[in-house]
């Protein structure tokens, strides 16, 4: 019996969590031989650091989606990331605009060598639209922390971190993020050694770019 | 061969017979010799033998081959555009679809000599022919592929010889049958004047579904107009039938595209039926098409809103940017940050408690005249214990004497929370547990219950079957926050799983309207482009739109109400009319006498029959037809008991419908490929004939089992008679009768 009733508790227990997560973050799994899961450990941190910094309820780990109707838009914001190559099916591409368009959100880490590929693939979901830089007196760099731009957090080639994005109907609907590399400062702080103080600017801009696309 | 059983019933009795026969004869021996006797005998029982050989039925059973009859199937098109009436005959112009009825009854005659002949008539749907009556052409769209596939459907295997298509081609809805292929040939028949023929078409009217009074806004029209080069039109804009403005078009070409703008400043709010119009031509393929005809709704002021809002969430960003979407709508946000929002002095969300979304000014009002300043409050999830008790006293009273609207939006901070509703219990739709709402994380579909189904909420799309349809595919809402009880008097337009809990539901405080949203997954809907759904981002707009406006608008004090689902219509549709009759105190009077007078836009004047309608106490309801376009005036009128309780008026703006008449010439390009593409042939409808021939008869047999009774036959009659004759000649040769 005693069995039976833990059994219950920890149904009862699995449930109601699965109920107090209204927010997750989308990790694209998209094609063409790019490492989309890398990064093993940012979301998970992520996300606890916005439970921690801005008491929203979230998932407890990435919501992995592919590039397609249906499974974007279960939830709001999807992030993609890697080194390599990143390819998107005519199909998937036509997801990810119309995805957008809707009011979606999709935030792109380039965590070294995704760079022409992204911008090949995000050209051809969002013909006609410009990926811009994105001034730091923008109100993403401001929404929660008040940052000075975009935080260099990993050093690669010696470029400066520069966010780009792209306008749909006025809204902020895909922010980028060159040379900055967000996703190596959300790690555990033992994978790749950054500082402590790279850590927190890669936690406030990654809270910076969830608040921004929660509340525009 | 087959027989019955020789011991049978007939068996028995013949052989009786044949025994009494036999003893018959063998008393007559001495009057007999040998010969005769056994002459007789022999004649007697041969003739039983030959009745008992009948009465054992004997049958040939055998096999052959059987040629199958192939059929043909004869679709007629019963759209709209086939009442044009541009077929020329020796007594004048007819319709396309009286030409094309009679020419399809010959055609199936002759074809009937060699096939199976099965006739159907289609527009959005097809249907076999019932009964030869071919009806009358009012289909309000055309579905070729549609009407192709029944065809090859109900031919169930058998072959089919070909499919004769009698029709305009002016396919407007369904598959697109182009590059297609095709079991059988099909035969179009082409009917009416093609594309090219004169025409002119007022083909859009585009205009906000709400203007604001004193303000200027933009009627957008496109016209098309073939076949008059060179010639001059007038456009012109109506309002309820009365002229407003005008412009003149110069037909360039053949085919005369133009796009115009009417700038209106409606001077008072109101409904009205807007219309763009051009004369008619007498020589031009129809006159259906030349206007377009629109109500729109004008507000006095545009509705002020707040968004009040708990935390970051997805509901918050969709519902903000479908409400900025609005023209007549103004958005204010308010964001409180919540108190375990970790300090960090660089923050500027700690450092003011709020989030600064639209601006520093995204604080929650802190004095009355604040409050005052909107319409409506949509309180997001936001823990009430963040509001003073002065803001939540300001918030009863916002909505009990100002009449002001607030939307609930559920949410884990506050509707969840043990207590989570103090404060605002009063003002809520539902009675809340103490312990909080129960949240069910699974997917639901919501369902419209009988008052959603015609409120002005959730009236998403033109006609009720329409809105029942569309919200029966929208995506799932999940996250349900349940163990709500409706209170006395709300009422419910959606419901959750099995109907049962309410998902949306309202009720009136005092003079305004608090309405409770128990779901935060609407989002769903904003973002269900993503899914394919095509619908989607625009009915989480116009839901928000709507319930906004509604909550904005003052309860309704009359005690007659007209409520007619949609304000512009088609002809020939059927629109239900509800009058609500309230008794004193605003209680449904379920004994009232209810007269709907309706006014036809040529002014005649009649009564629409009115009937209560069961289950809905004071509610009584009349079912329009209006079959001529233009503004239709209504008003209802009660009474109870002798004494009279108001009235209330409506207008329904009805028009032709579009689709038929967009391009209603005969599209041969369209016909002749759908021919091209099967191995049939396009032909006009005046070469209706040679089709005959050029169907193939089939070569298809099967194997039939047939039987061939042995014994009735001729040749069996004539024998017994035969044998009883001569049984007969040789009795009486030899004195025996």
């Amino acid at each position: 019996m005693t069995r039976w009733i833990l059994a219950a508790l920890i149904l009862a227990v699995a449930a109601s969590a699965r109920a107090a997560e209204p927010f997750a973050i989308g990790q694209l799994h998209y094609d063409g031989g790019g490492d989309w899961y890398s990064s093993a450990t940012s979301i998970r941190n992520w996300l606890e650091e916005l439970r921690q910094r801005v008491g929203l309820t979230t998932a407890r780990d990435a919501t992995v989606v592919r590039p397609i109707d249906g499974e974007l838009s279960a939830t709001p914001f999807v992030y993609a990331n890697g080194h390599g190559n990143m390819r998107l099916a005519e199909a998937e591409a036509a997801s990810l605009r119309r995805y957008l368009l809707g009011g979606g959100f999709l935030f792109v880490n380039d965590d070294y060598g995704l760079d022409d590929s992204f911008r090949r693939e995000i050209a051809r979901a969002l013909p006609g639209e410009s990926l811009d830089p994105i001034p730091a007196s923008h109100f993403i760099y401001h929404c929660f922390y008040d940052l000075d731009g975009l935080p260099k957090i990993h050093e690669h080639d010696g470029e400066p971190a520069q966010g780009y994005g792209i306008f749909l109907n006025g809204r902020l609907a895909v922010f980028y993020a060159y040379s900055s590399d967000i996703g190596d400062g959300l790690e555990d702080g033992d994978v790749h050694g950054a500082p402590d103080e790279a850590r927190e600017q890669a936690a406030r801009m990654a809270t910076n770019i969830v608040v921004y696309a929660l509340t525009h | 061969m087959e027989t019955r059983g020789i011991l049978s019933t007939p068996g028995v009795v013949t052989l009786l017979a044949a025994g009494l026969a036999v003893a018959a004869y063998l008393a007559l021996r001495a009057r007999l010799d040998r010969r005769d006797l056994l002459l007789l005998l022999t004649a007697r029982i041969a003739v039983l033998a030959l009745l008992w050989l009948a009465l054992l039925e004997p049958t040939r059973v055998f096999t052959r081959g059987v040629r199958i009859p192939a059929q043909v199937a004869v679709l007629v098109d019963r759209s709209q555009s086939m009442a044009i009436e541009d077929e020329s005959t020796a007594d004048g112009a007819v319709s396309r679809w009286s030409v094309a009825t009679r020419a399809a009854d010959s055609l199936s005659e002759r074809l009937g000599e060699r096939f199976e002949v099965r006739e159907y008539v289609f527009d959005s749907a097809a249907e076999p022919l019932v009964d030869a009556v071919w009806g009358e052409p009012a289909g309000h769209a055309t579905d070729v592929a549609a009407a192709i596939d029944l065809a090859a459907r109900d031919a169930r295997g058998a072959p089919l010889a070909g499919v004769v298509l009698f029709t305009d081609g002016a396919q407007n809805v369904g598959r697109q049958v182009a590059g297609e292929t095709y079991d059988a040939p099909i035969f179009p028949v082409g009917v009416g004047r093609p594309v090219a023929v004169a025409d002119i078409v007022v083909s859009s009217l585009r205009v906000g579904d709400t203007l604001l009074a004193g303000e200027t806004a933009q009627v957008k029209a496109s016209v098309v107009i073939r076949g008059y080069p060179g010639r001059q039109f007038t456009v012109a804009l109506t309002r309820d039938d009365s002229l407003v403005s005008a412009a003149r078009v110069d037909a360039g070409g053949d085919e005369h595209i133009e796009e115009l703008e009417f700038p209106i400043t409606p001077e008072a709010a109101g409904s009205y039926s807007y219309g763009v119009e051009i004369a008619p031509l007498a020589d031009e393929l129809t006159p259906a098409n030349n206007r377009v005809g629109r109500t729109v709704t004008v507000l006095p002021s545009r509705t002020r809103v707040l968004l009040a809002w708990g935390a970051p969430d997805a509901e918050f960003a969709a519902l903000r940017r479908s409400l900025r979407r609005v023209p007549s709508v103004d958005v204010t946000v308010a964001m409180a940050a919540m108190p375990d929002v970790r300090r960090d002095v660089r923050s500027p969300v700690a450092q003011s408690g709020a989030y600064p979304v639209d601006g520093p000014s995204s604080q929650l009002p802190e004095d009355a005249a604040e409050l005052d300043a909107y319409d409506v409050v949509v309180l997001g999830d936001l823990s009430l214990a963040l509001l003073s008790p002065r803001q939540l006293a300001w918030l009863t009273e916002f909505v009990e004497a100002r009449g002001g609207g607030v939307a609930w939006c559920a949410g884990e901070r506050w509707l969840a929370r043990r207590l989570g509703v103090g404060g605002v219990e009063a003002l809520l739709p539902v009675n809340v547990p103490t312990s909080g709402a129960r949240l069910a994380a699974a997917e639901f579909a919501p369902s419209l219950t009988r008052q959603g189904r015609s409120h002005a909420v959730t009236q998403l799309a033109q006609t009720p079957p329409d809105n029942d349809r569309l919200w029966r595919q929208m995506p799932l809402w999940s996250r349900l926050y349940g163990s709500l009880t409706p209170k006395v008097g709300s009422t419910t337009l959606v419901s959750g799983p099995g109907g049962r809990a309410p998902v949306v539901i309202y009720h009136r405080v005092g003079a305004g309207k608090s309405m409770l949203l128990a779901t935060d997954a609407m989002w769903k809907w904003a973002l269900a482009d993503a899914t394919g759904s095509p619908a989607g981002a625009t009915s989480y707009d116009k839901l928000w739109a709507q319930a906004v406006r509604w909550l904005a608008t003052p309860p309704d004090t009359r005690q007659v109400r007209l409520e007619i689902p949609l304000a512009d219509v088609d002809t020939g549709a059927s629109v239900p009319v509800t009058v609500r009759v309230f008794g004193a105190g605003y209680v449904p009077e379920p004994d009232a006498v209810v007269l709907v007078d309706v006014e036809s836009p040529t002014g005649d004047a009649a009564s629409a029959p009115v009937t209560p309608v069961p289950g809905d106490v004071g509610a009584f309801r009349a079912v329009l037809r209006p079959t001529r376009e233009g503004v239709w005036r209504l008003t209802a009128s009660a009474t109870a008991r002798g004494v009279a309780l108001g009235q209330d008026a409506a207008t329904l703006s009805v028009q032709t419908p579009r689709l038929e008449f967009q391009r209603p010439g005969r599209d041969d390009a369209f016909l002749a490929g759908i021919a091209e593409a099967s191995g049939g042939r396009y032909v006009t409808v005046a070469e209706a004939g040679s089709v005959v021939p050029l169907l193939r008869d089939s070569d298809e047999t099967r194997d039939v089992r047939e039987r061939k009774a042995l014994w009735n036959t001729p040749a069996l009659l004539l024998a017994v008679a035969a044998l009883l004759g001569s049984e007969w000649w040789l009795r009486k040769w030899r004195g025996l009768v």
